[in-house]
């Protein structure tokens, strides 16, 4: 298991693309997926220490690959970002009760993501 | 008695028997075989002996002395008539032996029938005492108790040596000076089979035995029978006390209840009434007996209740009957209900009447009429729900866009309940507005939740009071306007507006993105940079076309949009539209089969709207298809109608999807299209365009092999037949 890997989860690719270069450029080992199925089987057979996620995605939504990661003993442990359009408090607080570690609305800035990154890790 | 003359009976004739033997051993002995009479006669001594043992002295001495008489005056010259003479002798001496006995146990008959008597008198003496006690006039069963174990030691054989006690439930009754001691005597005292107590008698000094320990058998006897007694007495005075109980309680009951009561037979004479009958005839309740309505009332009103009496034994059936009359120059409304009472046969006894004053009532419930009435043609033309409720839940008044809105007849509304047209979920709530609005209170604002009779769900709002007359509450008044469409409106209308902001900050994000990595990495390469520089310049036409689109979606759905219908030709669009996508299409080196009829094929239409449907279907196309980058575009002349295809050769829609993709911000739930992410809205436009000029579209597809899109669209007509084609308003 490397130990600075990052799952990256959204299916605008443009987005997936913008984070995955900033986070490689500081370092990190970057793996991606566009829906909540992969999102899920790359958690598992990657075991990221961290993975940013979008809410609205297609086949499982990222509040539900959040539910499913904390009831698996192997993934229960990886931090997780959102990293969504939804910034509504519900939301929000949808995402506290998942025990989501941060909340980051887009439109978002790149050295706040990167902040609340090196926080987690 | 008897038994011991019985008794003795069988000793007497062993006597004889044994005399005889005596006689017969001393004839042998002494006459052939020549023994002295000396020792013949010791034969008797077992004999004497024998009556001595049974107590037989008198008559065995007798025949015993004649017995050894005749023997001694015989002694010289013995022959056989000796024997003769000696069993005479032993007979006689027999029978005197029986008499003297006979005497001495009638002797002793007497003394016992004397003592027997003595204990029958005291036995009767405590009964006598036990039934005057229980007649006394107000005894209570305690001192019943108390006297009754007082009388217990007299009827006993030793009563200066007797005490006794009665244990009843939790208490005790006892004699003075009352002792225990093992010479005891006891019964229970059973209640319907069980044992509620006991009566115990005991003798303070040992005495001789007799039938149970030192208690005779008749004083088993009596202590039985008096426990029978005293239980039965209890049994009596509990159900005399419960009748009484329970009496009183009717009666309390009877006397309390507002209405008036009375009872008469079949014959109509009064048998009973309670207070508030009586007061109004101004008499006492007991002298209503055996007087009849001709008595009380003028002759014309106690002929009707007669015939009413009649009436009613006759049928055996309960009425109700309402009446007016006149008291003390006021008009008064009664009703009474009169219920024929029936014996076990079902034949019909009396009557029992209950009488109420309802005066008040109706003059209330007129008053209600009056002022509902005065407004009811205001009311019943309003839009809004109004309704008027009893304090009891039931309707007075409701209007027709009520009736209307919930779905009931107006027949249907006297058999309904406030609780039958509120949701469950509003019950609780409704319930304390309702109370609060008896009580007084104007309530301003009310959300409920209604039920209709179809068992829909409608939402309400709207304000109430309660009517009075004379301080009490008539009935409460609510008007309500359905605001269901409007919540659901509301909440459609957050959806879209927390779709449309979803919408706007997904390309404003990639734009942010790349271009604060182009801010913060001066390093970036070349090919870098000028790939985040399309990205920005693509995200940003979305977000223009996504402004565009919303500004276009609100004019439709608002009928905003102007129209400007005339007769086009659909090839001409085509052809517009694929000249304007020309660049996109070259780009993306896509190769285009246009398959259009030869004659003009006119539509009545909006060219720029149609244009606009074009450019969607056909840009969708461009950028689905993957495999053999050829989209295909058909025209077809269908009879009335005009058929327009756009094929791609994309992966194609799952078939779940087809309808769901003409509604707002719906997109294809699959990734691979998310990398031509479109603004969710191109293909509800279009669907409002092509329904405004009242054509059809709709998708087919087929899984792997790409999509079609077809929409038709009525042909232009001839002037006059065109006014008949109204364009339809948007919704």
């Amino acid at each position: 298991m490397a130990k600075r890997t990052i799952l990256v989860v959204d299916d605008d690719l443009s987005i997936i693309q913008a984070v995955s270069f900033v986070l490689k450029k500081e370092g990190y080992i970057v793996t991606t997926a566009v829906d909540g199925k992969e999102a899920l089987k790359k958690a598992k057979k990657e075991l990221p220490r961290l993975i940013i996620l979008d809410i609205m995605l297609p086949k499982i939504n990222g509040f539900e690959v959040c539910k499913r990661l904390k009831t698996n003993a192997q993934t229960r442990k990886i931090r997780t970002i959102m990293l969504t359009a939804r910034s509504e408090e519900k939301d929000k607080r949808l995402g506290e009760k998942l025990g989501v570690n941060a909340y980051i609305t887009k439109p978002f800035n790149i050295n706040k993501l990167l902040s609340e990154v090196k926080k987690e890790l | 008695m008897k038994s011991n003359l019985s008794h003795s009976t069988p000793r007497f004739l062993m006597m004889g028997v044994l005399l005889l033997v005596c006689i017969g051993l001393e004839y042998y002995f002494h006459m052939v075989r020549g023994i002295s009479v000396v020792y013949t006669h010791l034969f008797y001594i077992p004999i004497v002996v024998a009556a001595l043992w049974w107590g037989l002295k008198g008559g065995l001495s007798v025949s015993l002395f004649l017995g050894l008489i005749h023997t001694i005056s015989d002694i010289p010259g013995i022959h056989v008539s000796v024997l003769t003479r000696a069993l005479a002798f032993v007979s006689i001496g027999f029978v005197i032996g029986i008499v003297s006995d006979r005497r001495k146990q009638t002797e002793k008959k007497k003394e016992r029938l004397l003592q027997d008597i003595n204990e029958r008198v005291k036995e009767l003496d405590c009964f006598y005492g036990f039934s005057a006690l229980v007649e006394k006039a107000d005894i209570s069963l305690e001192g019943i108790f108390q006297g009754m174990v007082e009388l217990l030691p007299t009827a006993w054989r030793y009563p200066d040596i007797t005490c006794a006690k009665i244990a009843f439930e939790d208490k005790e009754f006892k004699t003075e000076g009352f002792k225990t001691s093992k010479w005891k005597q006891s019964a229970d005292i059973k209640v319907h089979g069980e044992r509620v107590g006991i009566i115990e008698v005991y003798y303070l000094e040992e005495k001789p035995k007799t039938y149970e320990g030192p208690f005779l058998k008749q004083e088993r006897k009596l202590i039985d029978s008096i426990a029978e007694r005293l239980g039965r007495i209890t049994e009596r005075r509990k159900a005399e006390e419960e009748l009484r109980v329970s009496e009183h309680k009717y009666r309390v009951l009877l006397e309390n209840l507002p209405q008036k009561i009375f009872y008469k037979d079949r014959n109509s004479v009064y048998v009973s009434c309670n207070e508030n009958y009586a007061r109004d005839l101004k008499i006492k309740p007991d002298a209503i007996v055996g007087k009849t309505d001709f008595e009380f009332y003028p002759k014309e009103l106690a002929g009707k209740y007669k015939a009413d009496d009649e009436r009613i034994v006759e049928s055996g059936k309960i009425e109700e009957i309402e009446e007016k009359y006149i008291q003390e120059g006021k008009e008064m409304i009664v009703q009474t209900v009169k219920k024929p009472i029936k014996d076990e046969q079902g034949n019909v006894t009396g009557i029992l009447g209950i009488f109420r004053d309802i005066t008040e009532r109706k003059r209330m419930e007129e008053e209600l009429r009056k002022n509902e009435e005065k407004y009811r043609d205001l009311w019943e033309n309003v839009n809004d729900l109004i309704q008027s409720v009893k304090p009891d839940g039931t309707f007075v008044y409701v209007n027709r866009a009520w009736r209307k809105t919930l779905g009931y007849s107006e027949k249907e509304i006297p058999y309904l309940s406030l609780l039958d047209i509120i949701h469950p979920d509003s019950h609780a709530h409704c319930m304390e507005i309702f109370k609060r609005l008896l009580a007084g209170e104007k309530v301003e604002y009310i959300e409920a939740a209604f039920l209709t009779k179809d068992g829909n769900t409608i939402m309400v709002e709207g304000s109430a009071n309660c009517h009075f007359v004379d301080g009490k509450p008539v009935a409460t008044r609510a008007i309500f306007r359905d605001i269901s469409e409007h919540k659901k409106a509301e909440e459609r209308k957050v959806e879209f507006l927390s779709n449309v902001s979803h919408a706007l900050r997904t390309p404003l994000a990639s734009i942010k993105s790349f271009v604060e990595i182009l801010l913060k990495y001066k390093d970036v390469n070349p090919t870098e940079q000028s790939e985040f520089l399309t990205v920005i310049n693509n995200e940003t036409d979305r977000l223009t076309r996504l402004i565009n689109q919303l500004l276009d979606l609100d004019k439709i759905e608002h009928g905003k949009l102007k129209w400007k219908f005339m007769s086009c030709d659909i090839s001409n669009i085509v052809q517009n539209a694929i000249s304007e996508l020309e660049p996109l299409i070259q780009e993306k080196n896509i190769v285009v089969n246009m398959n259009l009829p030869s004659q003009d094929l006119i539509v009545n239409g909006d060219k720029d709207r149609l244009n606009e449907v074009f450019i969607n279907l056909i840009g969708n196309a461009i950028k689905f298809t993957l495999n053999k980058r050829e989209i295909r575009i058909t025209v077809k002349n269908k009879g009335k109608v005009v058929e327009v295809s756009i094929a791609d050769t994309g992966i194609g829609i799952p078939k779940n999807e087809l309808t769901n993709i003409f509604e707002r911000f719906k997109r294809l739930d699959n990734s691979v299209n998310r990398k031509l992410t479109g603004t969710g809205l191109g293909l509800y436009i279009c669907k409002q365009i092509i329904e405004k000029h009242e054509g059809k579209i709709w998708a087919e597809s087929q899984k792997g092999k790409g999509s079609k899109f077809v929409f038709v669209l009525p042909k232009y007509k001839s002037k006059s037949a065109k006014k008949r084609i109204k364009p339809k308003r948007g919704s």
